[in-house]
């Protein structure tokens, strides 16, 4: 079986001194659907971060086959991409096509190559009409949909999602999810949404304070009350 | 104000609105230059003035929305007519008497040129402002040549001060409703302590931009813009503005 | 205080744009040396900032209210080169979208509010050296109250060689009004600095942020 991420020891201090994550080892097989679970300041955002070398990190990381470094790591952004929880740090662009589009003109495709990459991203959000709008003008479900397109169109292999239907009515939600749930690509999802790790991801990983505090199928993590407890998650 | 608010009248159908925001940047600096260099306020200042008006009309926009933004001025023209009382009569100069005051005749009628100057400047600026999304004036300046850079940080701005604004109006509203009435030096350190919270929001919100384009593959270095070349439409509307803004000078000479 | 098109003569709008533009290709050479380029967002969302950051008002004293202008906070957190390209933005955006200042006049707007901060910031720079925190905060009120009425001072004498105001009236009376609009500003700023300075100590003064960038 070919790995997607492999992190093995895999620690990260903050300028201030604050140890988010602390020895964290865990494999993600391509094709896998992995829920991060964890009670806020437990990690996941940090460690979201850090499988694509956007933190400074101690420990290995191996990315689709490949040791995680400065040399690598623009190919490991390309194969991973990272959907931020706060819409609005992702969508920065004058334009919402312009914000699909700024991955593959960073890869350095054709303007044609990215227009087909672009179209194709929107449509699979339900936002082909809003390309001309501003992020700004969006409602949030719209801009947490426009900032998965922002990685779709990069063709990854992978998607990091980070809290994907935090501040979502319960309509964007169920269409959020149905999204995903459509996508061939591995996805790693830090949440505090059990329905969605219950309905999307086999297996979960359950991280504490920096470590990882459980890992196993969902439904027996998120149904082990003792467990929950102990996250702070009950 | 929101940016949808803002940006309400920059897309239309008109022929105005379809104009590539480069020529319309074009005639926007050759009118700005045109006026600004003019001695004397008069008729022709009323001519220049119907320029932006008729664009306005022409597009359909409300007129009341171009008017609104251009009074920007209002405040800066004010704050020089407080002089105009000091102002020393010029020899052979006629005094004429305002309110409570007697003003030099010479010093009033530059006043009103200076202010009817900026004002029909500005009007200008709005009619431009309003019918042109700011998506396109990026675009313009990039097939311009302005620095990349520049030209990033400035779309980044435009982007995030509607959303700033917001969050410092959310963040006033929150002192506010604690029932707050301070004075003073008091208040001074208050409303310091929220610009620098403010502050830290907006830091933390640059770096995870940062992280977002990182994330994306950016280095640094600025995405190509495939350039459009100008159509018909376009020529003709710089042709005729240029024109009219040109006749307009001439006629004043 | 935004000079629209049309106040200045065309002498002093051009004098301005080559004083500020010479500052601009001095700073755009210099921001390297404390700003890493990649960090082009952080200049970006600043600038909103400063903008964002002129609605928070506080009444001074008879109905009057005075409000942040931002500039000295810039150059304090940024360092002055990568402030200086923030103003040079901050204005280019508030000509262009807002009519809020003139497009013949932004050179002189940005002599006043831009190369203002860059001509005295080695003054703050001088003062904070004891590296005390007390020493921080008085450099960064004076610094802020300096640009501030200095701002005026060169407002009024760029309007008189216009020949639109008596620099007899004009020069007392806009420096006196901005001394105490700028003590406002110099408290506003060093409580600003004082927050900052207590939640990210790293970030005033060593201009890059501290984790490391791609
Ligand atoms: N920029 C930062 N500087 C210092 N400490 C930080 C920073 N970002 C996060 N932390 C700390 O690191 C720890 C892990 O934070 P992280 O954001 O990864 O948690 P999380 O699991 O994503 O939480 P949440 O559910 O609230 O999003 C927390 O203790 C947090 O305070
Ligand atoms: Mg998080």
């Amino acid at each position: 079986m070919n790995h997607a991420i492999a992190a093995a020891g895999l620690s990260c201090v903050y300028p201030d001194g604050t140890r988010a994550l602390d020895g964290v080892s865990l494999t993600i097989a391509e094709g896998e659907r992995v829920a991060l679970l964890g009670a806020n300041g437990a990690g996941k955002s940090t460690l979201l971060l850090t499988l694509v070398d956007l933190l400074p990190f101690a420990g290995a990381v191996t990315v689709f086959g490949a040791p995680l470094n400065r040399d690598t790591r623009r190919q490991a952004r390309r194969c991973v991409g990272l959907v931020f929880q706060n819409p609005d740090d992702q969508l920065f662009s004058p334009t919402l096509y312009d914000d699909v589009a700024f991955g593959p003109r960073q890869m350095g495709l054709e303007e044609a190559d990215t227009a087909t990459r672009v179209e194709r991203a929107l449509r699979a959000v339900e936002l082909w009409d809003a390309r001309a709008k501003n992020a700004f003008h969006l409602s949030f479900g719209q801009k947490k949909r426009a900032a998965l397109a922002t990685v779709l169109s990069m063709d990854a292999r992978a998607l990091a999602l980070d809290e994907p239907t935090s501040g979502l009515d319960p309509r964007a939600r169920r269409e959020m999810i149905a999204l995903l749930a459509a996508l061939p690509a591995t996805l790693i999802i830090a949440t505090h949404d059990f329905a969605l790790a219950a309905a999307l991801c086999p297996r979960s990983v359950a991280l504490n304070g920096g470590r990882v505090a459980a890992d196993g199928p969902t439904a027996a993590i998120i149904s082990d009350g003792n467990l929950l407890d102990r996250l702070g998650l009950a | 104000m929101s940016l949808w608010e803002f940006e309400r009248h920059a897309r239309g159908a008109s022929l105005i609105h379809r104009v590539d925001a480069r020529v319309k940047l074009t005639a926007l600096l050759f009118f700005i230059l045109m006026v600004t260099s003019l001695s004397g306020a008069g008729w022709t200042m009323a001519l220049y003035a119907a320029l932006p008006l008729l664009a306005t009309g022409a597009a359909r926009v409300p007129l009341r929305i171009v008017i609104l933004r251009a009074l920007a001025v209002i405040p800066f023209a004010a704050m020089a007519g407080l002089f105009l009382p000091f102002i020393p009569p010029a020899y052979g100069d006629t005094l004429i008497p305002l309110g409570p005051f007697t003003v030099s005749g010479a010093g009033l009628a530059r006043f009103a040129e200076v202010t009817s100057k900026a004002l029909v400047c500005a009007l200008c600026v709005a009619t431009f402002s309003v019918m042109t999304p700011f998506s396109a004036t990026l675009d313009a300046l990039r097939r311009f040549g302005a620095p990349p850079a520049f030209v990033l940080t400035l779309s980044l701005a435009y982007r995030y001060l509607f959303t700033l604004r917001e969050e410092a109006a959310r963040m006033i509203r929150a002192r506010d409703a604690r029932g707050y009435a301070g004075r003073g030096l008091a208040a001074a350190m208050v409303a310091g302590g929220m610009v620098g919270a403010l502050f830290l929001r907006t830091h933390e919100r640059g770096e995870r931009i940062y992280q977002a384009m990182a994330a994306r593959g950016f280095t640094g270095a600025a995405s190509s813009m495939p350039s459009a070349p100008l159509q018909a439409a376009d020529w003709v509307f710089l042709t005729l503005s240029a024109a009219g803004i040109a006749l307009i000078r001439i006629a004043a000479l | 205080m935004h000079i629209p098109d049309g106040f200045l003569s065309a002498p002093v709008a051009l004098g301005a744009f080559a004083l500020s533009g010479a500052a601009g290709a001095f700073a755009a050479r210099r921001i390297h040396e404390d700003f890493d380029e990649r960090r082009a967002p952080l200049l970006g969302v600043t600038a909103a900032f400063v903008f964002a950051a002129q609605m928070i008002n506080f009444p001074v004293a008879a109905g009057t209210s005075g409000h942040a202008m931002g500039a000295a906070f810039a150059s304090i957190v940024l360092g002055p080169y990568p402030a200086f390209m923030v103003m040079a933005v901050v204005l280019a955006l508030q000509a262009l979208m807002f009519a809020d200042g003139g497009v013949t006049a932004l050179g002189a707007n940005l002599l006043n509010m831009g190369v203002v901060c860059l001509v005295l910031y080695p003054l703050f720079a001088a003062a904070r050296a004891p590296r005390s925190r007390g020493a921080l905060l008085a450099a960064s009120a004076v610094y802020a109250w300096l640009t501030v009425v200095a701002a005026a001072i060169l407002c009024a004498v760029e309007l008189w060689l216009s020949g639109v105001v008596p620099l007899s009236a004009a020069l007392p009376a806009m420096a006196g009004v901005h001394a105490i609009i700028g003590a406002g500003e110099a408290v506003i700023t060093a409580a600003a600095v004082s927050l900052t300075l207590a939640a990210r100590p790293g970030l005033v003064n060593t201009a890059t942020p501290v984790e490391e960038g791609a």
